[in-house]
């Protein structure tokens, strides 16, 4: 075959192998346009194959933290988000066009205190008055505001640096920083890199859920696409609650698709550290109204208090339990 | 002449009167430059008020302006609020770096301009460094000095420098040989020919650099800002507020940036534009 066949057969055979690839998404009845963010669920379920079994396509739209994701979520970028407990009282402060329709996880063991691994800290005790990266207003910042109101210290008896993951990452390898407080799996990264050590756990301390948003206007036109994804979520908790090792390889596959190479064994250690239950009882709902009042009187916040009756909607979960056969 | 050309030449006005003229001349300079803000802000707030765009996205104006007020108090004085406090920090930040900037690279760029080797040794870095976006540098600036005012100080120096160099530089070298050859005919030293003939000729383009680099800086200043901010200045403040949906205060930064930026435009670089190189007569009045 000359040289000018065989281009023109590649020519031909590209297109036809990316319209191959992305069959799956042109084919499947629902699609669900979802933030994507360095979370085990948000990685599981994008990653992995759940959401065709429920004739889904999951388009992720990467953020950094649930801060980013409000936004998102209020503009209609996307149709649903990973949201932190305090991002998810800023979001309801001032909308109501928003719902909360599931839990992602729940528990403090996600979130922890890294320092550099040859440095003297022992103890959250030991960082007063040093600089601690973290992202405010996210899940970890309402951890750190309870611990730290639980010591009766003060935010101002450290010197908080407010950044992103990546910016925190950076900073504790090169020591800007003595201390980060993040979440999983972006702590244990950082430890299974051999930058940083753990001296705190928020476990115990806190039981923040992160919950599962959409908008409400999707909830109402796209009801059946939201309760395939519930479905797809569910089957993703599952995993992750029942089978650690594969879940940790799916993890780590998608980890490494957005360049952060990690050891599955660390990562199967750091699973466990929450539990992965959609449903939101009335715990998690007085959760998120104590960390609401906690911004609130810590002065982060403005607006009124949301109207809590319509701001969570379980009946997605119900509706996806059917789906699901159970 | 016509006649009334001569009429008017003729007149003699009292100085109350050149002063009403003159007011009432600013008054009606200052009405035109603010009657489309004020056309633009009432668009804004019955769109927000009306509902035609998301009211926590695009707050009323009205909104903006009552918490800039909130900002502006405080229990212990005007002085002590959070916003002063903030501006304070910012101004603070961009004197550091801009002065930093303007003492260094005038000089520079000066000697630049003069010497043929300096020029051909520095040229290429310049040419090679300056298109660089000014926040690019934040990344790598907290990998050396860390998430302090020194990262925001040298970013904020870093953007200064090239306008300064390269106009300090290109005011020395748009100077006519004629002028120089004529001031070495009359026995100028090379002292006075720097100090009467270069630095003055050179003086509109040292200005002109100067005022793009405060430009530029204040805008480098709050991106820089919102990156390594830690804890405070205007632009940690905007991004502070972002997270937690504070739109109305994110507002009032950007106002209160702009309303600043046009104040060191207005109020520093126009009075010394019309001291030194008005008056000179090396520019044209304006």
């Amino acid at each position: 075959m000359g040289a000018f066949w065989k281009n023109l057969a590649r020519l031909i055979a590209a297109p036809v192998i990316l319209l191959a690839l992305s069959l799956p998404a042109l084919t499947a009845d629902h699609s669900i346009k979802s933030a994507y963010r360095l979370t085990f669920t948000s990685i599981a379920v994008t990653k992995g194959d759940f959401a065709e079994k429920y004739d889904l396509a999951i388009k992720p739209i990467t953020f950094p933290t649930g801060i980013e994701i409000n936004e998102a979520l209020l503009t209609g970028s996307v149709d649903v988000g990973e949201v932190g407990i305090a991002p998810l009282a800023t979001l309801l402060t001032r909308t109501s066009d928003v719902v909360a329709v599931g839990v992602t996880d729940i528990g403090g063991g996600r979130y922890k205190t890294v320092v550099r691994k040859e440095s003297p800290y022992k103890s959250m005790d030991d960082l007063l008055g040093k600089k601690v990266a973290i992202k405010v207003g996210s899940g970890n910042y309402a951890a750190f505001l309870t611990y730290i109101k639980s010591r009766g210290w003060k935010e101002s008896d450290f010197q908080i640096v407010n950044a992103g993951d990546q910016e925190a990452i950076a900073a504790l390898t090169e020591g800007s920083v003595d201390g980060v407080i993040y979440w999983e799996p972006i702590v244990s990264t950082l430890i299974a890199k051999g930058i940083a050590r753990p001296i705190f756990s928020f476990k115990g301390v806190v039981n923040n859920p992160t919950f599962l948003v959409m908008p409400r206007k999707f909830v109402e036109n796209e009801r059946e696409t939201a309760i395939r994804f519930i479905a797809a979520y569910m089957d993703t908790q599952e995993l992750l609650s029942t089978d650690v090792p594969a879940a940790a390889k799916l993890v780590v596959k998608g980890m490494s698709a957005s360049g952060q190479k990690v050891d599955p064994k660390v990562i199967e250690l750091a699973i466990p550290s929450v539990d992965y239950k959609i449903e939101m009882g009335s715990q998690v709902i007085a959760d998120e109204k104590a960390t609401w009042q906690l911004l609130k009187d810590t002065g982060k916040l403005r607006g009124d208090e949301p109207d809590w009756s319509v701001a969570f909607d379980g009946s997605l979960i119900e509706a996806a339990k059917k789906l699901r056969g159970e | 002449m016509s006649e009334i050309q001569i009429h008017r030449a003729g007149e003699a006005r009292s100085p109350s009167a050149e002063f009403a003229a003159g007011f009432g001349h600013k008054a009606l300079g200052g009405l035109r430059f603010i009657s489309p803000i004020l056309i633009v802000l009432a668009l804004w707030e019955f769109s927000s008020r009306a509902g035609l765009v998301n009211a926590v996205l695009l707050p009323p104006p009205s909104a903006i302006f009552r918490n800039m007020g909130r900002l502006f108090q405080s229990d212990t004085g005007f002085w002590n609020s959070p916003l002063v406090g903030h501006i304070e920090v910012s101004l603070m930040r961009l004197l550091a770096g801009y002065g930093m900037a303007a003492v260094l690279c005038t000089a520079l760029g000066l000697l630049m301009g003069i010497n043929r080797r300096v020029y051909a040794f520095f040229d290429p870095i310049v040419t090679v460094i300056m298109p660089i976006p000014s926040l690019a540098w934040v990344p790598i600036v907290i990998l050396w000095l860390g998430m302090s005012n020194a990262t925001i100080i040298f970013v904020v120096f870093l953007t200064a420098m090239f306008p300064i160099i390269y106009n300090s530089a290109a005011g020395v070298r748009s100077i006519s040989k004629k002028h120089l050859w004529a001031a070495e005919l009359m026995g100028a030293s090379r002292q006075k020919i720097f100090f009467k003939v270069l630095l003055p000729g050179a003086m509109p383009y040292v200005i002109t650099g100067h005022i793009l680099a405060v430009s530029l800086a204040w805008r480098a200043l709050v991106g820089a800002e919102m990156l390594a901010g830690a804890g405070l200045g205007l632009g940690y403040m905007i991004f502070d507020a972002r997270t937690f949906m504070d739109t109305e205060t994110v507002y009032a930064g950007i106002m209160v940036i702009a309303v600043l930026g046009l104040l060191i435009e207005k109020g520093v670089f126009r009075p010394l534009q019309r001291f030194t190189i008005e008056r000179w007569g090396t520019v044209r009045a304006g």
